[in-house]
């Protein structure tokens, strides 16, 4: 037996590529492990009562249950208004449209995706907050519910394109053989096409989540940046931790216990985020098995 | 009956989706035009970016997509060739690709807080467009590193098996097989990625932007102002009319270069697909 | 000369090639039949050691070619597999010129004003040189199927190969082109070490010097060609061909 087979020899090209990679690796990796070592001074001062505790006053407490109670009073909002549209967009694009038609909607979905969050918040400012503050006869429109709507449109063409990607992928062997049956179009997809791609279509939503809790500068400009744990009033202003992020990273760098109690809010979102999209990749994954 | 009135239902619905681009697009256009007198694109801003034009603005919006791509394409290249041709499927390289994963979710916002203490305390490049373009190029690494990952391996096998049957050293086979062969992938990824660059705002707004001042950077540790960090200070003057007014018309500059450049990625692409089906 | 001593391959536990030991005399064709999963690819690609990349793959024993060993482990497996000439059985010409992928394997390795001459040397070699010689630039993809073959060994040539490995080479050729491969290999005899797998008796006996069967991963010697009563015309085998692959 050679024990050699195998085994890489590297070249001088290879090791170049080797160094490159790791370039990557500790970019990736050195990022979640900064966040970490920055939190350290936070979380040993307070422990678990940086989580829970509600207030935060620089010098005094910092307290990240207002932030983590907007983030996901926000983001749950907004999934629940995107997923009824989306699953619908996903169904249709992947059942009833024809192959063009259909490439036509995913790319426009990508364009979607990749408007910028800046351009959203704009709009946000200038049409979104006067709405909800007409329509629900508010005094102030930057409210909570405000910036889910928006999250709610942001993360609608990620959820939409891989949500149909999954119902895409199932065999069309088994649309023929349930449409054989007698079933017609519509039960086909809801009692064939879709219990086959709930793993994916729960991936997408996974993923959509987590874009969506980590989304700045659209949700800082509509959610009224105010730090209190906002009960269950999503007419109110409140606050999320990336509009917390970037409302005081700024004025904070260097001073101390703000920074590093900044720090272990993004480490907070750092960690929430990994663990969203790694499950999230794990169910896309398994649909396409 | 309802089996119909569903079908026309989620029709509808996928319809007003699909509208929403156009109404986005129109909206700005529609906003964005009266702002964009002649010379909006080559005249510098005036009056606290309340008149003028937003020459600066854009150039330093060009400047920093422009070197992050610079930094971040051998870095994506390097990894996604030692991964695909060195490395042997296993562990590790389900770990890395995870990692692309997860470095693509990342807010955004946490590249613009790492980056700043890391670039500009402890490497004390300060708040500059070398720090700006530095975490915009770790940002959209993953971007780049799956556009030409797929490239990569759409290339059909045969060639690799014909290449190593002649005895071609490895980086022989990377040199004038795989890399002319994904050619248009890493175009691709390269537009995508500058895309994702210039629609960015989170990671730059303090480390690397300014809003007046400045024009032209004269040395590394000057900042620069941008498109997006522009609108988003007008865009909180949301009561001076002057103001948003001017933000409109940057966003529709801005929101045309991110198209320009995802339409320019989409064009590749499809040479991708046509190369990989010969 | 090729030696093969208690050569053994096997992905994982599955032995595809069984304790094989048998020599290959230098400058002769041998052929090797076998039906497909009978391991004949897989005993071609451990020659050049195509397979090193391929997970789980494993060799015991050893293969000896000019009596050293191949899989030891400084060989150097790129100067092996220059040494080593595999042609596939489906021709994969590069999408560039005929020119090109003449001298695909050989652009490093010598002066660009030397390459005009060794692609019309090995176009001749493969008697395609007068049917390409005025588009030399054209894309290879332009060729039919007997062409991008008769190329693709012209590819191999041109690395100076002393063994050539033919694995199919024409199962998915017309029965003009086969009849060409097949003269044209007969031609290469003197200067190359040949090995031809096929599942066809009456091709392996028509052209070789030696026939083997393997079957299971084990080889047994067949009746050299003249111990075989008759031999089919090249008009019958020309029928089988049809036979088998209607075009």
């Amino acid at each position: 037996m050679h024990a050699s087979i195998g085994a890489r020899q590297l070249e001088p090209v290879g090791w170049i590529f080797a160094a490159l990679n790791l370039i990557f690796l500790v970019s990736a990796m050195g990022l979640g492990i900064f966040l970490v070592v920055e939190s350290v001074p936070i979380l040993r001062l307070e422990g678990v009562d940086f989580w829970l505790g509600d207030d935060w006053w620089v010098g005094e407490s910092f307290g990240a249950l207002p932030m983590i109670c907007g983030s996901l009073m926000v983001t749950g909002l907004a999934t629940l208004l995107v997923l009824p549209v989306a699953l619908s967009g996903a169904l249709f694009t992947s059942e009833y449209l024809s192959p063009p038609f259909r490439r036509r909607v995913k790319g426009i979905m990508e364009l979607l995706a990749g408007v910028p969050g800046i351009i959203y918040g704009l709009l946000g400012v200038s049409f979104l907050t006067v709405g909800v503050k007409d329509a629900l006869n508010l005094l102030d429109g930057n409210t909570l519910f405000t910036a889910g709507l928006l999250l709610a449109i942001m993360i609608l063409p990620m959820i939409l394109t891989l949500s149909e990607d999954a119902l895409h992928s199932v065999s069309s062997e088994f649309r023929e053989a349930a449409e054989s049956l007698g079933l017609t179009k519509l039960q086909t997809a809801l009692r064939v096409v879709l219990p086959q791609s709930v793993p994916g279509i729960v991936g997408a939503v996974l993923l959509g989540i987590g874009r969506a809790m980590g989304e700045t500068i659209a949700v800082m400009l509509v959610v009224g940046s105010l730090d209190r744990v906002p009960g269950f009033n999503l007419f109110a202003s409140g606050q999320t931790i990336p509009s917390k992020l970037g409302r005081e990273a700024a004025e904070a760098l260097g001073s101390g216990l703000h920074w590093n109690a900044l720090m272990a809010l993004g480490f907070t979102l750092f960690l929430v985020v990994a663990i969203l999209t790694f499950s999230g990749h794990l169910f896309i994954k398994r649909n396409s098995q | 009956m309802a089996e119909k009135m569903v079908r026309v239902l989620i029709g509808c619905i996928t319809f007003l989706i699909v509208a929403l681009l156009f109404s986005i697009l129109g909206v700005m256009l529609l906003k964005g035009l009266p702002a964009m007198h002649a010379g909006f694109l080559f005249e510098e801003s005036r009056d606290f970016g309340r008149a003028g034009g937003v020459y600066y603005q854009s150039i330093g919006t060009l400047i920093l997509m422009g070197v992050a791509v610079l930094w971040s394409l051998p870095v994506a290249l390097g990894s996604v060739l030692f991964q695909t041709e060195y490395l042997d499927t296993g562990k590790l390289k389900t770990f890395l690709t995870q990692l692309t994963y997860i470095l693509n979710a990342t807010p955004t916002i946490l590249f613009g807080l790492v980056g700043y203490l890391l670039f500009g305390v402890y490497l004390d490049t300060g708040v500059s467009w070398v720090t700006g373009s530095l975490i915009l190029a770790v940002m959209i690494l993953p971007t780049l590193q799956v556009s030409i990952r797929e490239a990569v391996e759409a290339l059909p096998e045969k060639y690799r098996e014909a290449g190593m049957a002649l005895g071609l050293s490895r980086p022989t086979q990377i040199w004038r097989i795989i890399l002319p062969q994904s050619f248009y992938g890493i175009v691709t990824g390269v537009f995508l990625g500058l895309a994702r660059a210039a629609g960015e705002t989170a990671a730059i707004m303090f480390t690397a932007t300014t809003f007046s001042g400045i024009q032209f950077p004269q040395s590394f540790s000057d900042p620069v102002p941008t498109l997006q960090t522009h609108i988003l200070v007008l865009a909180q003057e949301a009561s001076n009319p002057e103001s948003i007014a001017q933000a409109w018309g940057a966003g529709l500059v801005l929101l045309g270069l991110v198209f320009l450049l995802t339409l320019t990625a989409w064009a590749f692409r499809a040479r991708v697909v046509m190369e990989s089906e010969l | 000369m090729i030696q093969f001593k208690n050569f053994v391959a096997a992905f994982g536990g599955r032995k595809v090639i069984r304790a094989l030991t048998f020599n290959l005399p230098a400058n002769s064709i041998t052929a090797i039949i076998g039906a497909s999963g009978s391991g004949k690819t897989t005993l071609l690609r451990a020659l050049c050691r195509m397979n090193d990349r391929v997970k789980n793959f494993r060799v015991e024993g050893n293969v000896l070619i000019d009596g050293m060993d191949i899989y030891r482990p400084d060989t150097d497996v790129y100067a092996l597999r220059r040494n080593v000439g595999l042609v596939f059985q489906k021709p994969c010409v590069f999408p560039k010129s005929i020119f090109d992928n003449a001298v695909f394997g050989v652009k490093e390795k010598m002066h660009r004003k030397e390459y005009p001459d060794l692609v019309e040397k090995v176009l001749r070699e493969v008697f395609l040189w007068e049917e390409v010689k005025d588009r030399l630039g054209e894309k290879a993809t332009t060729l039919s199927q007997g062409q991008q073959q008769r190329l693709t060994l012209a590819r191999t040539l041109a690395v100076g190969p002393q063994v050539l490995l033919m694995d199919e080479p024409t199962s998915s050729l017309d029965p003009k082109s086969t009849a060409a491969i097949e003269k044209l290999v007969q031609s290469l005899k003197s200067r190359h070490t040949i090995l031809w797998v096929t599942h066809q008796h009456d091709q392996a006996h028509s052209i070789a010097d030696k026939v083997l069967i393997i079957e299971n991963g084990q080889i047994a010697p067949f009746e050299t060609p003249v111990a075989r009563p008759e031999q089919s015309s090249s008009f019958t085998r020309v029928l089988q061909n049809v036979q088998e692959y209607p075009e």
